[in-house]
């Protein structure tokens, strides 16, 4: 996070993420929580939404299984964005059905902004795509921005990629 | 304004007390503004202690009603603050004011439902603009744990029931972070979670020239707080503070080693910005209506 952070970016590439297909072939479901590496040192770390998305995700979809976190330590921020997790996606839950969640997240917790002024926010989600194939797609932007990314991501386009 | 309709009599009862201190503000009598919205919080106070078997929703109510008093205790600290020329900690209030007004959204009391919440919201939105700060700090930190300020428990995990920021019986969840024994990182940030986080200037400094100019029609009386609810910021040609009238063939002023007749010549005069203030006379009983 630095003085640019008003800047829009999404990336979606291919990765090799051994801890992600090990997790799979357990015949996991739904989302898991995952803490992300400190950069200062060789610990993981809670992002600082962590816990209010996790809590979101259970009382608004009751349906979908949702893995905690380990415990970990946590970082603060005193920021106005929202910094979610890490999350590993099984296939029972599609990049589009969990950008979805995100954007609906956002709507909730935006009912406290004055005129003009936007949320932000920063997420990972780690995934398999049609072909077998792992890809990480991460974004950093405002809601705009978001429901922008969605429109492009709809599922039929998801499923030919 | 609130859900319970006991919360709502007991505002109307003390609606002309409100309309009374917001008329001291529009005076400039800022001290019994504060006296009047002080003895109001300890009679909202007393009023939940008499309800206090009431439910969940009345004491919700309550939180929200202080919030809304605070609110118009840092609304006219604020305009006190400017007229005396303490821009620095008229910053510190103004910011005070705004969040609570954005506690009032989350709550439910929608400004574009409330006359007067949809003014101060604007008004404060561009008196905000008429100060230097552009980017803030912010601070990451490493925590142990998060702990829930209601139940005690790690407020990231699924044995904690309570959302951070959201109310509980009149009292608002909050995360005390606990064990910050690690910096992580200070960034420059425009989008803070405080905004009073800031390079710190000298209440005579340049900077403050917008709002000492605005000060300045306050103590004159040229306007009142309530006559202040935007800003418009234009483009405008200004004298070149920097230019030199030199001989044509002269090195120019400005340190290009070029003659001056291929440089400078013509900046006499370049574009700076200039703020109008755009006044929207209301009274306080027109706001309150």
């Amino acid at each position: 996070m630095d003085i640019m952070d008003d800047k829009n970016e999404v990336t979606d590439i291919y990765i090799e993420n051994k801890n992600f297909l090990d997790f799979l072939s357990q015949g996991a479901k739904g989302i898991a929580i995952i803490n992300k590496d400190n950069t200062s040192s060789e610990e993981t770390v809670m992002q600082p939404d962590t816990g209010d998305f996790l809590k979101w995700l259970k009382k608004n979809h009751p349906s979908v299984d949702v893995l905690p976190p380990k415990p970990s330590r946590q970082l603060v921020l005193r920021s106005n964005d929202f910094w979610l997790p890490l999350v590993y996606l099984c296939n029972d839950v599609t990049l589009p059905i969990y950008l979805n969640f995100v954007s609906s997240y956002l709507y909730d917790k935006s009912k406290n902004l004055l005129k003009g002024e936007s949320s932000r926010v920063h997420f990972t989600a780690i995934y398999q795509n049609k072909d077998g194939k792992v890809k990480k797609f991460k974004f950093e932007g405002d809601t705009n921005s978001l429901e922008k990314t969605i429109k492009k991501f709809d599922l039929n386009k998801f499923m030919e990629d | 304004m609130f859900y319970k309709a006991l919360v709502n009599k007991k505002f109307d009862e003390i609606k002309p007390v409100i309309v009374l201190g917001l008329k001291n503000i529009c005076v400039g009598s800022y001290d019994e503004a504060e006296t009047l919205f002080s003895y109001l919080k300890n009679e909202i106070v007393n009023f939940k202690h008499k309800y206090s078997s009431e439910g969940e929703d009345f004491h919700n109510d309550i939180f929200v009603f202080m919030a809304y008093l605070n609110f118009l205790v840092h609304y006219g600290k604020t305009w006190k603050l400017i007229n005396n020329k303490k821009f620095g900690d008229s910053w510190c209030s103004l910011q005070d004011s705004l969040d609570l007004l954005r506690v009032l959204k989350k709550f439910g009391l929608k400004t574009e439902k409330y006359n007067h919440l949809l003014f101060f919201e604007h008004q404060l939105l561009n008196l905000e603009k008429l100060y230097p700060y552009n980017v803030f700090f912010s601070i990451g930190a490493i925590a142990d744990e998060v702990i829930c300020s209601i139940c005690g428990k790690d407020i990231n995990t699924l044995e904690c029931p309570h959302i951070m920021g959201e109310l509980y019986n009149g009292v608002m969840a909050s995360g005390i972070a606990k064990g910050l024994t690690e910096l992580n990182h200070v960034a420059m940030v425009k989008h803070p979670a405080d905004k009073r986080c800031v390079v710190q200037y000298q209440d005579t400094e340049e900077q403050f020239k917008f709002v000492r100019f605005l000060a300045n029609s306050l103590i004159s009386k040229e306007i009142s707080p309530f006559d202040f609810y935007e800003i418009k910021i234009t483009d405008k040609e200004i004298p070149n503070p920097d230019y030199i009238k030199l001989r044509r063939n002269e090195k120019c002023f400005c340190g290009s080693n070029k003659k001056f007749k291929n440089c400078c010549i013509n900046k006499v005069t370049v574009k700076g910005g200039h703020i109008s203030i755009v006044p929207e006379f209301r009274t306080p009983e027109e706001l309150m209506t």
